[in-house]
């Protein structure tokens, strides 16, 4: 820092005092303006936690020490909104990230249209929550939402799975096989002999016949003869996800399903961000990496492992840390979709702060301030953690 | 050699396809409940209850057309299917408010990232460039401050605005938006880069630190201003919790509180619903296309970056 500014302790000490008084008058509003609305609420807060404090009477509060922090580490009240946002943070940040730079890695590829492509993906961070919130909401509806029908869909399909599973190829070999020939289409190469080149792909298409076949015809619901005699071997719903047991609701009616719903909404609503992160990240990867990798005789998947990955590794980091900060903090998208419900199963913790603070009627801002540093205590942690485990690649 | 170079160009390039055809589809996936709901809005309440699934309105539909032009029974008898194509819109407006909104909502957004993006250019400047006492420490704790989840400051924030007697007013939803240390770090780090000897030419000419700041600084910085004002609306657009808290007077509610609001009290209505979303969400995706091709740029030359 100090090195960047040598010209700057050369003129006379006259010049340089009204310098230093001008920089302080261009820092100045801001500073006013953090000192009231940050750091003295900071420091607010964190006196408040100490007191029984509510806004209706200001005069009643009273010092009650770290009475807040005890009752809301002991009140059962608190654990399920934690465990809430834990499982939360659990099932959104893996695939948040992994999608992020998925599609960040698809789109770098792309060569024509890929602003375009950008654009549309990053549109739903764009728009507000609560347009997306709605939205979804309907989606989801179990009488006629169109997520709820592919999910009716996909429930089939995973009852159905053992039937595939005990007559023909595996379904998920074969789902893997196809992964592999979309990947060699896309350049990789795992096979470098000619024949092999050739036969993967298309065993791959073989394959992918011999289970529509098998699927269509002879494990069909009403007439496949195979499907009639597995059905007497193997228990029916094999695989509920109870859908059908809240037909009106659908999933977010569901409390069992109604945290993953919100989860998956999350992912397309805020994907956009992670993906454009990553974007940046690649390409501050300079090629002359590469170059160097593949005269070393390294294929694409080395040069991704070993040249890729570890640049990406300082906007990993960023992106890890902020999807969990994001995570710990949802509340928006709950609020909107299901107001906590079914029977608490969405009420994460800072839905709990919400509630303590302005919603209970009974406005106790002093513990809900503790819960507030308790949050912030809990995410300093974590990111403490999400730091160590990034050290050792860099 | 020339074989194998074409070979491997041949390949980049249906790699390159293949990428494409796959994110085509991704984002397609993306952009379909929005193309939907702009469908939707233009239902009327029959054609929603009978197809809730098509991107045009029956009515609009060229077999239904076909149908009607033969006398044949169709889309175009159902009740309402003479209405404004736009009644629903109109009827968001009337019933709901949502115009109301709207214009708060803009309102909002438009004094935060003006008074943002002014406020954090002098102060992310003077981080930059000037030296005065305090500045190291100063910088720190503002940095600092970006780790705090918001959770903490709501309660407190409501206590500042409460004493100052701004509760369910305009001041008090906007001022707690206009303290952002990111803005003051991304300029910062865009300000850095930018080279020392444009700056003291300017000076040299005559122009003071106000001068130099507006005549050569700002307009190198275009990609990292508009990103940073592109957050910041956004920000100040999608904020929900905190009007939510700050406000019980309807009138000036922005459209995140007002939608939800709107949607309780239609119940069912799903294409007034959607009409009133479409409305609240048509300005930022206008604005979002006429910014981002400045967006990644601007993350990327201000070295946005983890540690």
């Amino acid at each position: 820092m100090s090195a960047a500014e040598p010209s700057l302790k050369q003129p006379t000490s006259l010049w340089r005092r009204r310098y230093e008084r001008k920089g302080m008058l261009y820092v100045l509003p801001a500073l006013v303006l953090f000192a009231v609305m940050v750091a003295y609420p900071i420091v607010r807060s964190f006196y408040l936690s100490f007191f029984d404090y509510s806004i209706l009477e200001p005069d009643a509060a009273r010092f009650v020490g770290a009475d807040n922090y005890l009752k809301l580490l002991t009140s059962p009240q608190n654990h399920r909104p934690f465990w809430n946002t834990l499982y939360f943070a659990a099932i959104f940040t893996p695939p948040y990230v992994l999608l992020g730079l998925g599609i960040a890695l698809l789109l770098n590829r792309v060569r024509r249209g890929s602003v375009a492509l950008r654009t549309m993906i990053f549109t739903p961070v764009v728009v507000s929550l609560a347009v997306s919130a709605v939205m979804w909401t309907l989606f989801y509806n179990g009488s006629f939402g169109m997520a709820h029908k592919m999910l009716e869909g996909a429930c089939h399909f995973l009852n159905f799975l053992p039937a595939y599973a005990l007559t023909c190829l595996p379904p998920y070999l074969v789902i893997a096989a196809l992964l592999l020939f979309s990947l060699t289409l896309l350049g990789f190469t795992f096979f470098d002999k000619a024949p092999l080149r050739i036969t993967v792909p298309v065993s791959c298409l073989l394959a992918l016949g011999v289970c529509v076949n098998l699927g269509t015809f002879w494990l069909h619901e009403s007439f496949g003869l195979l499907a009639a005699f597995l059905a007497t071997l193997i228990p029916k719903a094999f695989v509920s996800l109870e859908l059908v047991a809240a037909p009106a609701e659908g999933v977010l009616g569901n409390p069992r399903w109604a945290m993953p719903a919100i989860a998956a909404m999350c992912l397309w609503n805020g994907v956009g961000i992670n993906v454009i992160l990553y974007l940046v990240g690649l390409q501050r990867i300079s090629p002359e990496l590469y170059e160097a990798a593949e005269v070393d005789g390294a294929g694409r998947w080395q040069r991704f492992l070993h040249v890729t990955l570890p640049q990406l590794g300082p906007t990993t980091y960023l992106v890890v840390l902020l999807s969990m900060i994001g995570a710990f903090k949802v509340f928006g998208q709950p609020f909107i979709m299901t107001g906590g419900g079914p029977q608490d199963s969405t009420l994460t913790f800072v839905m709990r702060l919400y509630n303590l603070a302005f919603r209970y009627g009974k406005f106790q801002l002093g513990y809900a301030s503790a819960l507030a540093y308790a949050l912030a205590v809990f995410i300093f942690v974590m990111s403490l953690f999400v730091r160590r485990l990034n050290r050792p690649t860099e | 050699m020339t074989t194998a170079r074409r070979q491997g160009d041949g390949r980049k390039r249906r790699a390159g396809l293949a990428a494409f055809l796959v994110m085509s589809l991704g984002a397609a996936v993306m952009v379909y409940p929005y193309a939907y709901m702009v469908g939707a809005s233009l239902k009327t309440r029959r054609e929603f209850a009978a197809d809730r699934h098509s991107l045009v309105p029956p009515r609009f539909q060229i077999d239904q057309r076909l149908k009607h032009a033969r006398g044949e029974p169709s889309a175009l008898d159902w009740p309402g299917a003479d209405w404004p194509v736009l009644k629903n819109y109109t009827d968001a407006i009337v019933y709901g408010q949502v115009d109301v909104f709207l214009f708060n909502s803009l309102l909002y957004a438009v004094v935060i990232t003006a008074v943002q993006l002014a406020i954090n250019t002098l102060a992310a400047y003077a981080f930059a460039r000037m030296s005065f006492r305090g500045r190291g420490v100063l910088f720190s704790l503002l940095l600092a401050t970006m780790m705090l989840p918001p959770a903490v400051l709501l309660v407190p924030q409501f206590l500042v605005v409460s004493g100052l007697g701004l509760v369910d007013s305009f001041m008090g939803v906007v001022l707690p938006g206009f303290a952002g240390a990111f803005g003051v770090f991304l300029l910062r780090q865009f300000f850095l880069n930018i080279p020392r000897s444009l700056e003291e030419a300017g000076r040299l000419d005559g122009c003071s630190s106000l001068g130099v700041l507006w005549h050569i600084v700002l307009p190198l910085s275009r990609p990292v201003l508009v990103t940073l004002g592109l957050f910041t609306f956004m920000g100040a657009w999608n904020s929900f919790v905190w009007p939510l808290v700050v406000l019980s007077d309807q009138a000036y509610y922005p459209l995140t509180v007002g939608l939800s609001l709107f949607r309780e009290e239609s119940g069912a209505d799903w294409p007034r619903i959607f009409a009133g979303a479409v409305m609240g969400s048509m300005p930022l995706i206008l604005l979002f296309l006429l910014a981002q091709r400045y967006l990644v740029r601007g993350i990327s030359l201000s070295g946005l970056k983890g540690q």
